[in-house]
Parts: C-alpha cells; structure tokens; sequence
C-alpha cells in the first residue's frame, strides 16, 4: 500500500522547476539585438573604413558616402585606393599644383572606369566623383594641390570624408 | 483499472515546449560576427569643388545686381568675412590652433547667418585658407557656413597659392 505524501511536500512538488533554463526572456534581449545590429547595416551608405594612419576630421555634414575613387591623405604621404602613389614631399615639391604621379594614377583608373562603362552599355560620364579622405593634420597647401590634380584628372565632383559629430 | 489508463496518460505526455536551444545557438554566434563587422564610427562627406571662373558663370547668366562674392578668409590671428557690398568682419583666431574655439565659431555663424539673412537665397561660399591652414580648422569653417545656410563652399587658396 502507497503512502500517502504530506500536503506541503505535494506543494513543494507542484512549483518545484524541472532545473532548465527559462530562455525566453534572454530569445527577447538577443533578438532585439540582432535587429539592432542589422538595423545599423541598412541605414547606412557607402561603408568605409579609413586607411591607417588617417585620423578624419569631426564634422556635423549628414551626406552619406557614395561609391568613388577614394584618394587618402596621411602626414606621410597620399594614395589612392590602398597603393601610396607621392610622398607628402614629392606632392609639394615644385611650384605647379598639378601632382604628377597621381595625376598619372588618376587617368589610368578612369580609363578603367569608362571600359567598364563602355561594356555595360552606359554612356560616357563626363565628370566623375572623388573622395578625399584627409587626416586632420595635413595642410591645406596639400589638399588644394591634390583637389587641383583630381579635378584636373576629370574629378570635379569632390567629397571630403568626415566623422559624424555624436 | 483506473490506475493503468493513468499510467498510459503518462507515458504518452508530448513536451510542447519550444526548442530555443538551436536558435539560440544560431543568434549567440550571429550577434558577435555582426558586432565585429558593424561601423559605429560613421563616414559622412562634404560635397565641394574648387571655384569655378567668376567671368564665365557672370557672362552666362548676366544678373541685374553684382554677385555677393562672399568668402572667408583666414589670415593670421584673424578670420574675415567679405564680400560685394559687405562690410568686412573680423573675427579673433588662435594663430597655429589646429582648430576654431568654439566661440570663434559661434561668432563666424552669427556674422554670416547676418549676412545670409540682408542676401536671401544666398548658398555660396568660398573659404580662403592659408597655405599652412590644418584640415580640421578648413572642415570647422565649411560646417560654419553651412549652419548659416551658406551650404555651397568651395575651398581656394590665398593669393600666392591660389587656383
């Protein structure tokens, strides 16, 4: 014959847990995460991430990147897309503005750009856009003589990349 | 009788409860790669150029009162702000600083939002930096301007430098 339990122990029993983890509450917080994180994906732009070395300037602009040829400036030197074409003194050297060897890289890349155009069928783009990402120590001497180059080279259209004020 | 249908209703209890390990697996291991990848520094950019020449926009579009022609210019210790029927103001500047204080800047946005709001429709700009001028204090100077409503900069070099 069963014994019969004590009634408090039959209570103990009824809200007792069986040990496993309550995930709910945990699903909540990552999933609000996980929509956070992918959030910050969708609104931004262009996604760019400056060369080392490269310290951009604070600034409140809200214009979002676009896709371009990105010419960095550094205390050492400048270089387009991650290949360092002049060195800072090779760029200042001489009384013309113009900076020949990236003046040279520029024309070589937008020769690129309009095959590139001419196989997809697009017309000819007259002018094209170019970003300078600038530390935000050089001199405005360089900036003005590499602004001078890339317009020269068929890039008037020039964005200066900054760091979004908080 | 009764006792064994009992038994059987125990044996053929179904767990209903959701599986969330396999999820949770799946999300523990997105969240840090995403994290990884994600850009909490956010790159925005300023559209400029360089000044274009004053003589062929003037022939092409011929107005009836001469353009405002407003610039800044940086000189020194001082920031001045000119242009066409524009009495010059003149703003202290810390010589070498590597960027405005920001009561140079608050200063440099009262005198153009004052010069914007005599010039309606007014959105260009030049900003007439030295040759030893840092970006930052060039940048600082273009986000003073476009608070006044002068949204259109251009840069351009003083005098010996310029293009």
């Amino acid at each position: 014959m069963r014994r019969r339990k004590p009634g408090n122990t039959r209570i103990m029993e009824r809200y007792t847990s069986d040990g496993g983890l309550t995930l709910t509450s945990m699903m909540d917080i990552l999933t609000t995460l996980l929509f956070f994180v992918l959030k910050s994906y969708v609104t931004g732009g262009e996604v760019t991430v400056p060369p080392p070395g490269v310290t951009l300037p604070r600034s409140n602009a809200r214009a979002d990147m676009h896709t371009s040829v990105v010419v960095a400036i550094d205390r050492d030197g400048i270089m387009l897309g991650t290949e360092r074409v002049a060195t800072v003194r090779e760029a200042l050297a001489g009384g013309d503005l113009l900076i020949a060897p990236l003046a040279q890289r520029l024309a070589e890349a937008r020769a690129q750009m309009d095959d590139l155009d001419r196989m997809k069928g697009k017309a000819k783009t007259a002018s094209r856009l170019a970003t300078i990402q600038g530390d935000t120590e050089i001199e405005f001497r360089l900036l003005q003589r590499v602004m001078y180059t890339l317009d020269r080279s068929g890039f008037p259209d020039i964005a200066l990349a900054v760091l979004k004020k908080a | 009788m009764p006792r064994l249908r009992r038994r059987e209703q125990k044996a053929l209890k179904v767990n209903t409860d959701l599986k969330l390990m396999p999820l949770m697996n799946i999300i523990i291991a997105l969240i840090p790669m995403l994290l990884l990848s994600a850009v909490f520094l956010e790159v925005k950019v300023i559209e400029t150029s360089l000044p274009r020449d004053a003589d062929a926009s003037a022939a092409a579009a011929a107005p009836a009162e001469p353009p405002l022609d407003l610039a800044v210019f940086v000189r020194g210790g001082l920031y001045v702000i000119q242009g066409q029927g524009v009495d010059p103001i003149v703003i202290a500047r810390r010589p070498g600083a590597s960027a405005p204080d920001s009561a140079a800047v608050e200063q440099l946005v009262r005198a153009l939002r004052a010069v914007t709001s005599r010039h309606p429709g007014t959105t260009e700009v030049r900003i007439v930096a030295e040759s030893r001028t840092r970006y930052q204090e060039v940048i600082a100077l273009m986000d003073a301007a476009r608070a006044a409503g002068l949204v259109e900069a251009a840069l351009e070099g003083a005098a010996s430098e310029g293009v």
